[in-house]
């Protein structure tokens, strides 16, 4: 049976456009279309002490805590910038990287696996992604130029090193999906899949090897989501999960299990369980919310995940 | 068109909006004129079986009162949709309105026949009925309370008599102006507070508070009934009225000579109200008998020529709609709520950047599906489904004839207005502006030699273009194109010409810069060119922008194709929520608040459209776009059944989904890892699992257990007989046993099983050499001189504490390097879970059987010993047993040390970790000033070249 660890009401204005939990799950932040980060502590969500960042101009995008090795806060945003943060010894944020060479909205961040060093990605609307690497108290910046024709949407790591290269995943508006293996500060594209028919929305790499050695999942704007294997990253297999259904939104893998969770329109949360190559397996029946939004009454809040055993 | 207002095109974008030399270029340079149409209700509210058809929002914008034949009731629009404080009454309710001041904000004034009614709502727990106000004699036709004045209200009724009320007084009106005709519609003034206005039939009279026997003013204004009337905001003068003949007038009170300003519909106008921002106006037509044409539309007075936006939603007519005060926010858009004969309420709001800028800036057209999904009626699903159904048919239908109607004989008309005050752009401007997507490449811009050339690169052809501006264009003179440099065969260069040269005449004829024009019209039948063969791929919403494409006639209906199909790449959606994976079972679940539906942003992208293939150059967001084909989607009936009215508030939602994981927390931090005695290991581990109700586990470990002990007599316990071990690692089964075991556990991702298994059967050579490794090592002992310090042995005495690592564990291969490899995978990735889950005790001892590590960090395996200063006997956890005291003393502080301490290796001086950390911060010396360089001593000790921060 799944738990609610807690639940609680956010202050933010507008709606909530992405949160993070950091490595110890004791501090949540959430990023709105209003422009601001709200931290506060996930056993106490006393929203009213909640940290407020409010560098960005306009809705972020996305927002993110990097491996507490580095501690940072890395966040992205409508004003083409990226923002990472650190908190001093009084606990308060502060700016340590800001990059505005981008020339349109920042779309998506990650952080690449802890062990290769503070390395974060941004993909752009401008179609580039930008990696960003911290040597020596420096961030230095190396940029994949066209990498999506029309914009990168969405960008993720794998946790896998390949040859000991790291390797992106990217998706954009040219409805195509790249896989990108960085060498020395150059990176190439490895892989380029064929056009998707609808621009990706979202990618999620598996962060451990399962049935495949690398296994990713990616949502396109027409609903469909489909996890891809491979062995080598060179030949890739796809398998559409749940193809019934066109409205899925976003695709997250869980830190380890290989469990997918695909969000769909409408108050619905599928999850997704790999149990042979070909096969995924639902793991329950939709998620709905019916009265659980009311947060007064977290006993039925609860109840979300109670079909699940 | 007789508007002769001058309009200053205003650009501005608002707060949060990042302006854009893009954008902004493309503002001005889209000069096309039509009326935007999208749906941007963010809340729709479903009322059945009240048949209203009167409806009032109150001060705080959040409670309704409906009234219907002989009914009325009051919603609170973000709680429910149910009727609260039902309640019946005699006569037909005329009018109702809610006392628009905060003052009296509790205060609703009712009309029923004759007497005017003063609902007030108790602390929103009751509607309590507080004053009756009966002086009309016959029949109340309209009343309206003062803008400012919280206690003034008029009246208008059958008996002629206009009534102003102070409510304090209840007895008689305050003041009674007498007309012949009754007063249809009365309304108060908002800046000036003496004046009022009735329409008496098709006449208006203003009156004079302070002189109340005569109107001050006389207008013939319509030949038919006036619907509706209202004053400006802006301006105190000014009102409109809209009527039965077709026309909306503006009036300058003033100036009643002047000639009047109409505004020419095709069907009657039912409403008309000035929008409390910027100088515009929201009218409801009155659709032309059974058809469904329910739109509201926003005008612009300056450039009265073409509405500004179209609001499409309601699938019948609109009976009444006001606008909402933001009393809370300032900043927040203006909004305003509608009722309608199909019994919803709708919510819309003014996207800020369409209050700043009513210019006749396209918009697009949101997908109108979206008024569906948020329908979310609380009744029986299975209508639910038929009603959505209808509903896109109804707003399908009712798109294509404005398109046919309305709207096009609106831009056809601001065409042949405007063309003379067209400002021709030079090319100067016309270069600067030009804002050309990723498939275009400007190589040289020269306004001065009048040249541009450009590179198009599509489909991995690429072609250059040459143009040449006579000095007469763009006034009817189309640039020369040359084609200089293509990779396209001839037939296609020609066809590429005459693409360019058709879409320059287009502009050129009516005026207009081309040059944008013309290129992404290139690339459109480029791409097109190549689309052909693999038409089929692409969904129907393609082949429908297609087709229409190469059907639509003008360029307006291309232009609203186009707009329309980027879809919603500039909206942020309403996303209902959002999940992600976090941490260690952690699944951070978020909603967003529904009373902002749709979040727009006039964003960077908007302009720079590919519009071939269906895509923006540009866009912002990769997660929050809602999918077109969604509502009708039969698995989302659930979604229909929840109550939206509940989310009005953001939630975050932790949730422990721990269990979904094969990983578990308990487990881990009791699985034994002695490789001393494999089997014995084992057979504990089953028995641990066996308290986790593991079954699998259990039995998983019980087959390991018995598979490292094939040939020996389980009673027996095993000793280290080299000849078992041997005899056992050499059965042909055993070995495959494990390995598809640990293939097995690690495929499906319960890599704590997989992990330990390869710890237990596979331990790492180098602590076995350390075993092996008998040979006395120098053993450093430092005695500080202060009396308490550690002192250190380093080298292998032995001690319980040290692995002690036979021969009889070690059972897997070594030779296999690559299966050495993923193992060590696996336990890194174990290690990891570890790490996060906080069990570094655990971490640590798995690490010790990473087979990489021995290569990486030098072949050095230290063991401390700590021993008591007094007794020289070693001590575990710094505290001597023998002695009852404390070994170390931390040099700082001077008190004894009990938790995380660090000791110099050398000189032996130490103490509390944090301390050490602080001083070493900024110190190099020992704290005890000895002499020694404890860090670098320490590191050279311990043969570390330098601080590293890498691992692995």
């Amino acid at each position: 049976m799944l738990s609610t660890i807690s639940s609680f009401e956010t202050r933010n204005k507008r709606q909530i456009l992405s949160s993070d939990i950091d490595y110890y799950n004791k501090y949540v932040c959430t990023s709105s279309a209003d422009g601001i980060i709200h931290i506060f502590e996930s056993d106490k969500p006393d929203m009213y002490s909640a940290i407020q960042l409010q560098e960005h101009v306009g809705p972020v995008w996305q927002v993110m805590f990097s491996h507490p090795k580095f501690g940072f806060l890395a966040s992205c945003g409508s004003d083409c910038k990226l923002i990472v943060r650190k908190t001093n010894d009084d606990g308060e944020w502060k700016i340590v990287y800001q990059y505005d060479g981008h020339k349109s909205s920042t779309t998506s961040i990650d952080w690449a696996p802890y062990k290769s060093g503070a390395i974060i990605a941004c993909s752009s609307a401008d179609g580039t992604i930008s990696i960003h690497t911290l040597n020596n108290n420096e961030w230095s910046v190396s940029k994949i130029p066209n990498a999506h024709i029309n914009g990168v949407n969405c960008i993720n790591w794998s946790n896998q090193l390949l040859n000991n290269h790291l390797l992106l995943v990217s998706g954009g508006n040219d409805n195509k999906i790249k896989i990108w293996e960085g060498q020395l500060g150059i990176w190439n594209a490895m892989y380029e899949s064929d056009n998707q028919l609808a621009t990706i929305k979202d990618i999620s790499w598996n962060p451990t090897p399962g049935l495949y050695k690398h296994i990713f999942a990616s949502c396109a704007s027409n609903g469909r989501v489909f996890v891809w294997g491979s062995d080598d990253c060179c030949d890739w297999v796809q398998i559409e999960i749940d193809p019934e259904n066109k409205q899925k939104q976003k695709v997250s893998f869980s830190r380890f299990g290989t469990v997918l969770s695909v969000t769909m329109n409408s108050y619905a949360v599928k999850l997704w369980k790999q149990i042979d190559k070909q096969t995924w397996m639902c793991m329950e029946r939709n998620i709905t919310n019916r009265k659980t939004l009311d947060c007064q009454d977290k006993s039925v809040n609860q109840d979300i995940f109670a079909a699940i055993a | 068109m007789q508007i002769t207002l001058i309009w200053k095109i205003r650009i501005k974008f608002v707060n949060y909006l990042i302006p854009s030399k893009a954008v902004y270029n493309d503002f001005v340079v889209d000069n096309t004129k039509m009326a935007t149409r999208w749906s941007s209700d963010y809340n729709a509210i479903e009322i059945r079986d009240f048949d209203a058809h009167k409806m009032a929002i109150d001060y705080t914008g959040s409670i309704v009162l409906l009234a219907g034949r002989k009914k009325y009731g009051i919603v609170e629009i973000y709680k429910s949709s149910n009727i609260l404080y039902p309640r019946s009454c005699k006569y037909e309710i005329k009018a109702l309105e809610w006392n628009p001041t905060y003052h009296n904000q509790h205060l609703c004034a009712l009309a029923q026949s004759t007497q005017l009614q003063l609902l007030s709502l108790k602390n929103n727990v009751n509607l309590a009925t507080s004053v009756r106000l009966n002086t009309h004699t016959r029949a109340i036709l309209d009343i309206n309370w003062h803008g400012s004045d919280p206690n003034t209200l008029a009246s208008s009724s059958m008996d002629s008599f206009v009534n102003i009320w102070d409510i304090r007084d209840n007895t008689r009106p305050a003041l009674s102006l007498s007309a012949i005709i009754p007063a249809s519609r009365v309304r108060w003034n908002h800046l000036t507070k003496h004046l009022i206005a009735t329409a008496h039939g098709g006449e208006v009279k203003i009156w004079d508070q302070r002189k109340a026997k005569n109107p001050i003013h006389y207008i013939t204004a319509h030949l038919s009934n006036i619907h509706c009337l209202d004053w400006s905001y802006t301006n105190e003068n000014q009102l409109v009225t809209c009527s039965q003949d077709c026309t909306v007038k503006f009036f300058e009170i003033n100036d009643l000579k002047k000639t009047e300003n109409v505004l020419n519909t095709i069907t009657p106008v039912w409403r008309a109200k000035y929008t409390p921002f910027g100088d515009g106006i929201l009218i409801v037509l009155v659709p032309p008998e059974k058809r469904v044409d329910n739109n509201l539309i926003l005008w612009n007075l300056s450039s009265i020529n073409s509405p500004v936006h179209t609001f499409v939603g309601h699938s019948d007519m609109i009976l009444e709609f006001q606008w909402m005060k933001n009393n809370e926010d300032k900043t927040s858009e203006y909004e305003f709520i509608t009722w309608s004969k199909d019994q919803t309420m709708r919510l819309w709001h003014i996207v800020s950047f369409l209050q700043e800028m009513p210019m006749d800036y396209i918009e697009k057209q949101n997908d109108d599906n979206l008024d569906i999904d948020q329908n979310a009626p609380t009744s029986d699903t299975s209508n639910v489904s038929n009603d959505a159904l209808n509903d896109i048919d109804n707003v399908n239908f009712e798109n294509e004839g404005q398109d046919g109607s309305f709207c096009m004989s609106a831009s056809e008309d601001s065409y042949n207005t405007e063309d003379s005050e067209e400002p021709i752009v030079n090319l100067h401007q016309e270069f600067l502006s030009l804002n050309v997507g990723s498939e275009i490449f400007i190589e040289q811009k020269d306004p001065d030699r009048r040249i541009l050339i450009a590179l198009v690169k599509v489909n991995n052809n690429s072609i250059t273009i040459h143009m040449t501006f006579p000095l007469d264009y763009p006034v009817n003179v189309e640039p020369q194109f040359q084609i200089t440099k293509s990779t396209y065969d001839a037939s296609m260069k020609n066809k590429i010409h005459k693409v360019l040269y058709d879409s320059a005449i287009k502009q050129v004829s009516k005026n207009l810069t081309c040059v944008q024009f013309c290129l992404r019209e290139l690339v459109v039948s480029l791409r097109k060119s190549r689309i052909s063969f693999s038409e089929s791929q692409f969904s129907e919403d393609d082949k429908k922008t297609y087709s229409m494409y190469s059907q639509s006639p003008s360029h307006y209906d291309r232009t609203s194709t186009y707009i329309s199909s980027q879809d919603s790449y500039n909206i942020l959606q309403h996303k209902t929520m959002g999940l992600k994976f976090c941490n260690n079972g952690a699944l951070l679940w978020f909603n967003s608040p529904p009373k902002r539906k749709t979040d727009f942003f006039p964003s960077i992208s908007l302009q720079k459209i590919d519009s071939a293939n269906h895509t923006p150059l540009q866009k912002l967001q990769p997660y929050w776009f809602s999918n077109r084909n969604s509502p009708t989607d039969g698995s989302s009936r659930s979604s229909k059944s929840y109550r939206k009215d509940k989310l009005d508030k953001p939630i975050v939602s932790i949730y422990d989904v721990s269990s979904l994981f094969p990983i578990n927390k308990d487990l881990a931090s009791k699985y034994e890892l002695d490789i001393s005695n494999v089997f014995s290991t084992c057979l504990k581990n089953a028995w641990i699992t066996n308290g986790f109700k593991r079954k699998d586990l259990v039995q998983t470990w019980t087959l390991a257990a018995y598979a490292c002990n094939t040939k020996c007599n389980v009673k027996k316990k095993v000793t280290s007989s080299i000849d078992q071990i041997n005899s056992w690692r050499n059965h042909p089964f055993t070995i495959h046993l494990i390995d598809s075991l640990i293939s097995h556990y690690a495929n499906h991702s319960d890599f704590q099983t997989a992990a330990l298994l390869c710890c237990v059967f596979n331990p790492n050579p180098a602590l076995k050499n350390i075993e092996q490794d008998r040979t006395p090592t120098p053993v450093y002992t430092r005695s500080n001189s202060l009396s308490e310090g550690f002192t250190f042995s380093r080298g292998q005495e032995e001690s319980t504490e040290c692995y002690e690592i036979s021969d009889k564990g070690l059972l897997l291969e070594d030779s296999d390097s690559q299966k050495n490899m993923l193992y060590d995978v696996y336990k890194k990735i174990y290690m990891d879970v570890l790490d996060n889950l906080g069990l570094l005790d655990q971490q640590t001892s798995v690490k010790k059987f990473l087979k990489q590590q021995t290569q990486k960090s030098s072949v050095f395996f230290y063991k401390f010993i700590v021993e008591c200063l007094k007794c020289n006997d070693s001590v575990k956890d710094g505290y001597c047993v023998q002695c009852q005291r404390f070994s170390l003393k931390c040099t700082l502080c001077n008190s004894t040390v009990r938790g995380a301490a660090h000791v110099c290796l050398k000189c032996g001086h130490g103490g509390h970790a944090n301390h050490l950390i602080q001083w070493f911060s900024k110190e190099s010396l020992c704290a005890v000033n000895c002499g020694c360089y404890c860090l670098f001593e320490t590191m050279s000790i311990l043969h570390i070249k330098r601080y590293d921060s890498k691992e692995d």
